[in-house]
């Protein structure tokens, strides 16, 4: 709260809720601050309206192409989309591939964090270096994966020269995966600017008494570093979940027929709410997918919260 | 951002004395650290090689590390497959009408909620942060439908159409601010001393006054932050255009590089490839390398709060 242990609550200093209006000075106050949040509550009301008109959609059928509106199907759209053989539920499993890789994720920009937060010269070089994969967009990432794991290019070149058959990253679904989470294992190196931000917030008074108690750098990491860094590994986790639920720009240029290595065995929950919606023209699908999506991530986020209390620490003493 | 020694063996190791020992870790930090930065790099020298080697290179079994002979052959047969100049300046034109919007939007927002006082002004707020929970894929569908409709009444804005197929649905939102964004800057702006405020007060000037020449210079750090964020959000953006624009000379760069598709499986189409993803990279890469001080600085100070 901004308001200053002075003043008083505007209703209270000029008696009642439009007590604000009687003086020009807190009217002005008033006026502009409605003013400038006026975009924000636009916005707001604007996305609550689509949130509200999406649950609404879900439960109805009909296309882009004819004029005919809406039709009420009841939950027609959830029995389709929750069928055990639909595209849409084989979608959510396979995302939870990318889900469970989160974890993996994080320890690698923790990893990274760890380097980078070494007293070495060259640090500033190493972190703008760190952070490059978070630049460029997933079109461009998946065109130079694409060569970097075909046949005859440089990953597998690498391989063979240290005596391991290559499998065929490009052409066989499961490989074509395996390429991906490389793909999501190497974009997780900007994370360390997050894990980064977490070891220098860390007071160095723990250090310096592991330093007198003779501990060693290893214990030092398990009993100190990794202790105080959980709430920012589970900040992290959070936020990871949530973001590997809706993957789709590397799926969409890696599976679709962006690429040419279009693989409908590797599409996930978001790239088939596209399907549904757009390609397939079916929005009410996509709508009810979306919904079951965000529920879906919800629970997550729910069971994080709750399982928090089993491994974060937020003191040590 | 300084730098702290964060873990330093203070183990005595027999047989080694201090400075052998410390000279070990100094070389095994910069093995690893070069490691990581080739394998972060490598992809990227890879693009930038590969878009200018003639076609027979880029088959050559090994793949030449250092190119033997340079080519701009690549970038006329890409622009066969998409008008690829043309997007580029479809997506600066976008990205710029964000980042104008983003800056303007989140700054005036994050300037009231933090500063001025008026009635429902923490609902506004918790309204703003509840938005953050919600996945936008819920909104995906509706606000086309939305879109669409906007893009067939006739109330459009000053006589612009802003519907599907215009760059209307992904500019406007840039200007009803972003949460996370709003959420930033008032932090930052919660850390500006009220003196300065009040000062200007007695002297008469108005908020806007005190918003545009009090606070917006003193956030230039945030503020930085958040221009790139939506600068490089808008850029890198495949869903927005790719639902909303049909046009392959309306469409971004980003939707463009899948314009180069199975149609183009042939063997001469690699380096156009290379050379279309090198189109969409050097932008975005040369925006970084003048702001990355600014922009890894702001991400710290935002992961910090």
């Amino acid at each position: 709260m901004t308001t200053s242990p002075v003043s008083v609550p505007a209703s209270r200093k000029h008696g009642g809720w439009f007590g604000w209006w009687r003086s020009p000075s807190r009217r002005e106050e008033v006026l502009t601050g409605w003013l400038f949040v006026l975009p924000a509550v636009l916005g707001f009301v604007l996305f609550m309206y689509l949130n509200l008109r999406g649950i609404q959609l879900s439960f109805t059928d009909w296309s882009w192409i004819s004029r005919r509106p809406p039709e009420f199907v009841g939950l027609n759209n959830y029995s389709l989309i929750l069928r055990p053989d639909s595209d849409f539920l084989k979608g959510m499993v396979r995302t939870l591939i990318y889900v469970m890789f989160v974890p993996v994720s994080i320890s690698i920009a923790f990893s990274i964090a760890l380097l980078a937060n070494q007293a070495v010269k060259g640090q500033t070089f190493f972190r703008v270096v760190c952070y490059l994969p978070a630049i460029t967009g997933a079109g461009v990432l998946v065109i130079v994966w694409t060569y970097l794991f075909s046949v005859d290019g440089p990953v597998n070149f690498v391989l063979r020269g240290v005596g391991i058959d290559p499998p065929r990253w490009t052409t066989v679904t499961e490989w074509k995966q395996v390429a991906l989470l490389l793909l999501i294992a190497w974009g997780a190196a900007p994370g360390m600017i997050i894990s980064l931000a977490g070891l220098q917030a860390i007071p160095k008074d723990y250090y310096d008494a592991a330093k007198v108690d003779g501990a060693s750098s290893w214990r030092t990491l398990l009993n100190i570093t990794i202790p105080l860094m959980t709430p920012t590994l589970f900040f992290q986790l959070v936020l990871g979940v949530i973001g590997a639920w809706q993957t789709f720009d590397i799926i969409y240029f890696w599976a679709t027929p962006g690429t040419g290595l279009q693989d409908a065995n590797l599409w996930t929950a978001s790239v088939q709410i596209y399907q549904y919606a757009f390609a397939q023209n079916r929005p009410g699908l996509g709508a009810a997918a979306a919904i079951v999506l965000g529920l879906v991530i919800l629970v997550f986020t729910v069971i994080n919260f709750v399982a928090q209390r089993r491994w974060v620490t937020y003191d040590i003493t | 951002m300084a730098v702290t020694a964060a873990t330093t063996n203070v183990r005595q190791v027999r047989g080694l004395s201090t400075s052998s020992r410390e000279w070990a870790r100094l070389a095994g930090v910069y093995f690893v650290m070069g490691l990581v930065t080739i394998i972060l790099a490598f992809p990227f020298y890879y693009l930038a090689t590969s878009a200018f080697k003639p076609t027979a290179e880029l088959f050559e079994y090994p793949p030449t590390l250092f190119p033997r002979s340079f080519t701009l052959d690549h970038f006329p047969l890409a622009f066969q497959a998409a008008p690829f100049p043309r997007m580029l300046l479809n997506t600066l034109v976008i990205c710029s009408i964000t980042v104008a919007g983003a800056a303007i939007s989140n700054s005036l927002a994050a300037f009231a909620i933090a500063r001025l006082r008026f009635p429902f002004r923490t609902l506004i707020f918790g309204c703003m942060l509840i938005t953050l929970m919600i996945p936008g894929w819920i909104s995906l569908v509706p606000a086309y439908v939305f879109w669409r409709d906007v893009g067939r009444t006739t109330l459009s804005l000053f006589g612009v159409n802003i519907g599907v197929n215009t760059i209307g649905p992904l500019v406007i939102p840039a200007f009803l601010t972003s949460a996370y964004s709003t959420f930033l800057m008032r932090q930052y702006f919660m850390t500006i001393p009220k003196e300065l405020e009040e000062a200007a007060r007695i002297d008469g000037a108005t908020y806007f006054r005190i918003y545009w020449n009090i606070f917006l210079p003193l956030s230039f750090p945030v503020l930085a932050v958040i221009c790139l964020g939506a600068f490089m959000a808008s850029w890198n953006d495949l869903l927005g255009p790719l639902i909303y624009l049909s046009k392959p000379e309306n469409q971004t760069i980003t939707v463009g590089l899948s314009y180069l598709n199975t149609q183009h499986m042939g063997v001469i189409y690699r380096g156009a490839r290379f050379a279309a993803a090198l189109m969409a990279a050097i932008p975005i890469l040369t925006l970084y390398a003048f702001t990355n001080k600014y922009l890894i600085r702001g991400i710290v100070l935002g992961g910090l709060k």
